[in-house]
């Protein structure tokens, strides 16, 4: 019996041409390094907003409504932000008192039985829409120490114009 | 002289195996936190920051996605659209959704303004779904974390 050439000897080593399958890897690394972007997390803020007409007040009459005026400066700003008649609050405190106002106003609301009040937002038209968020912001809820968000006003809608 | 020689002779092959395995791991990281929903949140748009604003639980039912940008354009399917070509496209949405027996007034609109826009252009797009009958209306904010 003849002896097969090759077997003899310890294994044989099989080489890999392993360049062509790193050149795509690194192909495929460079292209998701270059598309990858950072998406910082968004939020909602949920409302409900059917047509109305012009001098409709709040959907149900045992709700109290509130308008909030939010007035402009020329250049967009907010100059003054204003609960019904109450007076004008201006300055970076304006958001954290309106908020304080509005929590007070929701629990003698729930104090009494109530519902929560409906807010109407009247703002100016050159307002910066960021004025506005912030606004529902103050009045849709509060932040406890945990992060938790507790609910305070549920309507919120835009003043009819 | 020669039995040196071949002892010598040794090829300098490094161990290839962790960079391949450190480059599938990176692949496979970019793979995962790739956006393929990129059409709906146009980076160019500055979302106003809210503390409030979570993350939603879910995703809408029938969600419009309507992008504004700070100056005052409406994104809708790709194109900057003045409001009169937007309104036209609500339409003809409104009356898809009809179709499918469906009612707008149970579809979400998701506004995605920038937040350097004026309010009036925000409140005329929203104006322009009413009339079309759509009633759930989902502002969006950066969720920013809470001030300590």
């Amino acid at each position: 019996m003849p002896k097969i050439k090759g077997t003899g000897g310890g294994a044989a080593k099989i080489d890999i041409n392993m360049t062509p399958m790193i050149d795509v890897v690194f192909q495929l690394l460079a292209f998701f390094l270059m598309t990858f972007k950072v998406a910082s997390p968004e939020g909602d803020f949920n409302l409900k907003l059917p047509k109305e007409e012009r001098s409709a007040g709040p959907a149900n009459t045992q709700t109290e409504m509130i308008t909030i005026r939010l007035t402009a400066t020329n250049t967009g700003d907010l100059a003054q932000i204003q609960i019904e008649a109450n007076p004008p609050l201006r300055g970076p405190s304006a958001f954290p008192i309106l908020h304080n106002q509005i929590v007070k106003m929701v629990n003698i609301a729930r104090g009494a039985g109530q519902d929560e009040p409906e807010i109407q937002i009247d703002a100016d038209d050159l307002l910066r829409y960021e004025n506005v968020v912030q606004t529902i912001s103050a009045v849709a809820g509060q932040l406890d120490e945990n992060g938790n968000i507790t609910p305070l006003v549920k309507k919120v809608k835009f003043a009819p114009k | 002289m020669a039995r040196l020689k071949s002892k010598l002779d040794v090829s300098a092959e490094g161990d290839m195996t962790p960079m391949i395995d450190m480059t599938f791991q990176l692949i496979a990281f970019f793979m995962v936190l790739i956006n393929f929903a990129d059409d709906n949140t146009n980076q160019s748009i500055k979302l106003p920051a809210s503390e409030l604003a979570k993350p939603p639980e879910g995703p809408p039912d029938d969600p419009i996605v309507l992008q504004m940008d700070q100056y005052g354009r409406t994104l809708l399917t790709g194109d900057f659209l003045p409001l009169s070509e937007v309104k036209r496209r609500l339409f003809t949405q409104a009356q898809l959704i009809k179709r499918k027996k469906k009612d707008p007034k149970n579809s979400n609109i998701i506004i995605r303004a920038d937040g350097r826009v004026a309010t009036k252009a925000v409140r005329e797009l929203i104006n322009a779904c009413q009339e079309l009958g759509f009633e759930n209306y989902t502002l969006r904010a950066k969720a920013e974390k809470a001030k300590t």
